[in-house]
């Protein structure tokens, strides 16, 4: 009879039902009868279905319909497809897709075999001081990419770039310019690479092969596979929705990318979905219509992709958390060191060397320029930090990020064990809605919100905190969503069931088994939330106000004066912050998780 | 958690503490506008029941230009002077903050009291709606409407067609372009003509001109000096550098990796020189390019206009009153290195200061702004975009 009993509690609990018998919520909150009776015995995942939905859907509706709206903004409006047809029959839309796509294949040729040898080697092997070498990567997530660019450009540029002048000294090149040329395809494929294509990958991959069961790769060399080997026809295949997720996130991410694009393609007249999204959003009147249709494009794009990914998911088991998990990370022996050495130098070009390119810049007179006269100042870091304004914002980014990275830690994990975890009927639907945020500009989220919160719904929020607050963490939802799916798939269900068997309640087993399980995800995604949340400014530009201005915010100030190196200074206390949270959040969520201790 | 983790996280939040704590090293310069009339004039009764209404009301709503200066002399600069009407100033781009204004008005939200901005997003965007309340009856003092005040006179800071809605207290003559007359030896460049010529070939940059702003303007003069088929055929036959970036562009100009630049700002080029380098990068002489007229006038995005159902009228009307004022022009003038068309000031950057004698094509007019935005759709073609 216990048994039947465990079993009919195990059944419910996969269906996302509470059923009879069992205690309906022990935990945080009691549910309201009206909602148990409409949400049926599904009231949490109903209930995280029409917050998330209303929160995506109603906003991205509005730029729909209004995409088929022709009149001047305010006036009678005028419904037609002339958006439509006028977006998709420019020959440069196509011309920019095809350079979206061989940038995207470029890029990937490099940087998915070289992330993933480098998260193995973080998340799985006993790589020296791998957590630091960790940590490089997350730094380079918190550099700012229009920073990061102009550093580069001081390095390579051809004319007047430090290394081409240092290999122009060498006896035998004989050359009046380059001969690196960052004005290239190769030169914004390197960019790439260098800032956040091979850095966001090792970021969401390193969890997943920390979470993998040693006893699998022991199994394959007993039977006389390689290291090398094992990586191949055992890790990477277990880890495949991981990959599917960052594959799709990288993919929808490269073609709204045009900070890069726009200063190294436009001088080689290079142009890519990115700048010509941007163009449309940047004119004496911005297009709204247009820029809609064409994020919908990206939508329609991804769409088959989503369909193959949660196949990949959910077609079988990838549990490797289970109740026989060893975390035993695999023996590198001779090799430790020169791998030790290629990740350091992969960890150096993507961090260290932006990242010190980037502070050097807010103690130059001129940033870039070292051969002047008397070239370092520390009037920069004067004046914004006696700027009238910088408390306040400083107070406002610190409230924003923190409450981003808190709302996102809860929100995403509920969703994204709804996903994986229960058969609530509309998870599926609930899974294409995550991915919308992601396909759209900020500018345009920012938009649809801005309708959103002029409702008297809303209206109440509009012009607070919190209001930011909730557009920043439905504009980076899918990353977190999708991290965190990746990583409960690798939980076997037998030790959520145990709990269950032993009579805990729902939110007993999430707090109780699920949580610490996944502490450093949960960390990692909120880090992300903080990081994004802090250096946001086309989600929340439109409805930010005076009392809510952020760093962000004062930062575009400075760039737009131009004051570049004041700007610099704004960045480096954004990372500084960034950073701080990030070293907290590891702390906090490696004590708690999965050990991978050395025997 | 390991001591040394601890110790770093205590001296980022050491830096942080110390950032919130930290008290202004120098305020920026205040500026204390003394508006006054003669005593119990009717002038001085109607200012200061306006000002006492002002005091009532409490606050004034603006949205401004992005921009540390301008910030700092529009916002603190009025609180300083009227310290009782609180001043919410917020900074972005013209096209955002209307975009923003729009949306809220059509759904009868009515937040807005003055905008600072340029002819495109006002003109656009917000005068179709008819957002915009006349300026006239903004002004209080008699010294702003009088032609005395105001070179070439008072109507004509009035960029609308309309001549109602938005002025330009500031007017300047545009500059095309910069060029570094030390990569210039090898190549001759007496005219405009001369950025047609095989030795400009990839020697020359332009900020992309398909954007809003200086570059769009200098083309569309470029296009009345010389006529578009002209300005076509140097667009697609001459090998030119674009950018969307001007710090890039100066940076280039610095290296001679580009001999000329049009469409660019100066702000990193005094930058630039300043600290030593650069020194013989110089404006492009009007002289070389114009013959007929240069492009110059009143404009830029300190143009100024308010809204009708704004939620502070009073205090709007101070606002604007103090922005005309002889102190507060002269202010951002010299802080944003502007020219106020107001008589009694000194131009903040004298190389481009109109000349009262002379005949400009103003580039910042309605009209003006909306043939450029047309003459943009063609130059994205002609430059193969």
């Amino acid at each position: 009879m216990d048994g039947q009993v465990g079993t009919r509690r195990i059944a419910s609990a996969r269906a996302g039902h509470v059923p009879p018998g069992v205690k309906r919520d022990s935990g945080l909150f009691e549910i309201p009868g009206w909602w148990a009776r409409a949400a049926g015995d599904a009231p949490w995942p109903t209930a995280v279905f029409v917050v998330v939905a209303g929160l995506v859907i109603a906003p991205v509706a509005f730029l729909v319909v209004n995409s088929l709206q022709t009149a001047a903004p305010g006036l009678v409006p005028q419904w037609s497809f002339a958006n439509w047809t006028r977006a998709l029959s420019d020959v440069r839309l196509w011309s920019a897709v095809w350079n979206s796509i061989r940038l995207y294949l470029a890029i990937s040729v490099f940087s998915w075999p070289i992330a993933i040898l480098v998260a193995w080697a973080l998340g799985r092997t006993d790589l020296p001081a791998r957590n630091w070498l960790e940590f490089m990567f997350w730094l380079s997530f918190f550099l700012p990419s229009l920073s990061v660019v102009m550093g580069w450009i001081v390095l390579i540029d051809p004319s007047f770039g430090v290394l081409n002048q240092l290999i122009r000294q060498v006896p035998f090149v004989h050359a009046t310019s380059g001969p690196l040329d960052i004005y290239t395809f190769w030169g914004l494929v390197w960019v790439h690479l260098g800032q956040n294509a091979i850095a966001l990958k090792v970021i969401l991959l390193t969890p997943a092969f920390r979470n993998m069961d040693a006893t699998l790769e022991e199994a394959a060399r007993v039977s006389g596979q390689s290291t090398l080997g094992t990586l191949k026809s055992i890790t990477l295949p277990l880890i495949a929705p991981t990959i599917a997720i960052v594959f799709l996130l990288s993919f929808v991410r490269l073609w709204q990318s045009f900070e890069v694009e726009r200063v190294l393609g436009v001088p080689q007249r290079f142009y890519v979905y990115g700048t010509r999204l941007y163009e449309l959003l940047n004119q004496s009147v911005p297009d709204y219509g247009a820029a809609t249709v064409l994020s919908c494009l990206i939508l329609l794009a991804i769409f088959p992709l989503l369909v193959v990914q949660r196949r990949i998911g959910f077609g079988r088991s990838y549990a490797t958390v289970t109740s026989k998990f060893k975390p035993q990370p695999v023996r590198l022996g001779r090799a430790r060191w020169p791998v030790f050495a290629l990740v350091l130098g992969v960890a150096l070009i993507v961090s260290i060397l932006p990242m010190a390119s980037v502070t050097m810049g807010t103690f130059m007179k001129l940033f870039g320029y070292l051969f002047i006269k008397d070239p370092w100042t520390l009037a920069h870091w004067q004046q914004v930090l006696a700027e009238p304004v910088f408390a306040s914002s400083l107070r406002n980014t610190i409230l924003l990020a923190g409450g981003a990275a808190f709302l996102s830690a809860v929100l995403l994990t509920i969703t994204a064990y709804i996903l994986v975890r229960t058969r609530f009927w509309l998870r599926a639907a609930l899974d294409v809605i995550t991915w919308f945020p992601q396909a759209l500009p900020g500018i345009l989220l920012g938009l649809g919100f801005l309708w959103l919160a002029l409702t008297p719904l809303l209206r109440p929020l509009y012009g607070t905190i919190l209001l930011l607050v909730i557009v920043t963490v439905i504009g980076g939802m899918t990353v977190g969503v999708q991290i965190l799916k990746g990583n409960i798939l690798q939980l076997g269900k037998e030790l959520e069931e145990a709990a269950q068997v032993c009579g805990a309640t729902w939110t007993a087993t999430l707090r109780g088994v699920v949580l610490p399980l996944l502490a450093p995800t949960i960390a990692l995604v909120a880090t992300l939330s903080f990081v994004a949340a802090s250096r946001d400014v086309s989600n929340i530009i439109l409805l930010s106000s005076v009392q809510s201005r952020t760093l962000a915010l004062l930062q575009l100030d400075y760039m737009v004066a131009p004051q570049w190196e004041s700007a610099s200074v704004v960045s480096v206390i954004m990372i500084a912050l960034s950073t701080g949270v990030a070293v907290a959040a590891r702390a906090i969520g490696l004590r708690l998780g999965l050990r991978s201790d050395i025997h | 958690m390991s001591a040394s983790v601890f110790h770093w996280i205590a001296l980022l939040f050491s830096l942080a503490l110390t950032a919130c704590s930290a008290s202004p090293a120098a305020a920026p310069p205040t500026v204390v506008v003394a508006v006054s009339g003669a005593e119990n004039s009717p002038t001085q009764t109607q200012w200061d029941q306006t000002l006492a209404a002002a005091k009532q009301e409490g606050a004034v709503i603006v949205s401004g230009p992005p921009g540390a200066d301008q910030r700092q002399v529009i916002a603190d600069g009025f609180h300083a002077a009227y310290p009782d009407i609180k001043i919410e100033y917020t900074a972005g781009r013209g096209t955002e903050v209307v975009s923003k204004v729009v949306q809220e008005r059509q759904a009868g939200q009515y937040l807005w009291d003055v905008i600072i901005a340029s002819t495109d997003p006002t003109i656009f965007s917000l005068k179709p709606i008819n957002a915009l309340a006349p300026l006239r009856e903004a002004l209080v003092l008699p010294d702003l409407s009088q032609d005395s005040t105001w070179l070439s006179g008072f109507e004509s800071g009035f960029t609308d067609e309309d001549k109602k809605y938005l002025y330009a207290p500031f007017a300047s003559t545009t500059t095309v372009g910069y060029a570094n007359w030390d990569c210039l030896s090898n190549v001759q460049f007496t005219s405009a003509q001369d950025l047609t010529s095989p030795s400009l070939s990839d020697r020359f940059a332009w900020f992309d001109p398909t954007q809003p702003g200086t570059s769009s303007r200098t083309a569309w003069a470029l296009s009345k000096e010389y006529g578009e088929p002209w300005l076509q055929g140097l667009l697609t036959r001459q090998k030119i550098i674009y950018s969307t970036d001007h710090r890039q562009i100066t940076d280039w100009l610095i290296a001679c990796r580009v001999a000329l630049a049009l469409g660019i700002v100066n702000d990193f080029i005094l930058q630039a020189q300043s600290a030593g380098i650069g020194q013989n990068i110089k404006p492009i002489p009007m002289s070389l390019v114009f013959k007929s007229y240069a492009p110059g006038g009143a404009g830029g995005n300190t143009q100024i206009a308010w809204y009708n159902n704004a939620p502070h009228p009073n205090a709007a009307k101070v606002f604007i009153n103090w922005y005309l004022s002889k102190d507060a022009q002269q202010a951002l003038a010299t802080r944003t290195r502007t020219n106020s068309r107001r008589l009694d000031t000194q131009p903040g950057d004298p190389t481009t200061a109109l000349d009262p004698n002379a005949s400009y094509l103003n580039t910042n007019t309605e009209v003006a702004t909306r043939e450029i935005q047309a003459l943009e759709q063609k130059l994205s073609a002609w430059m193969g975009k």
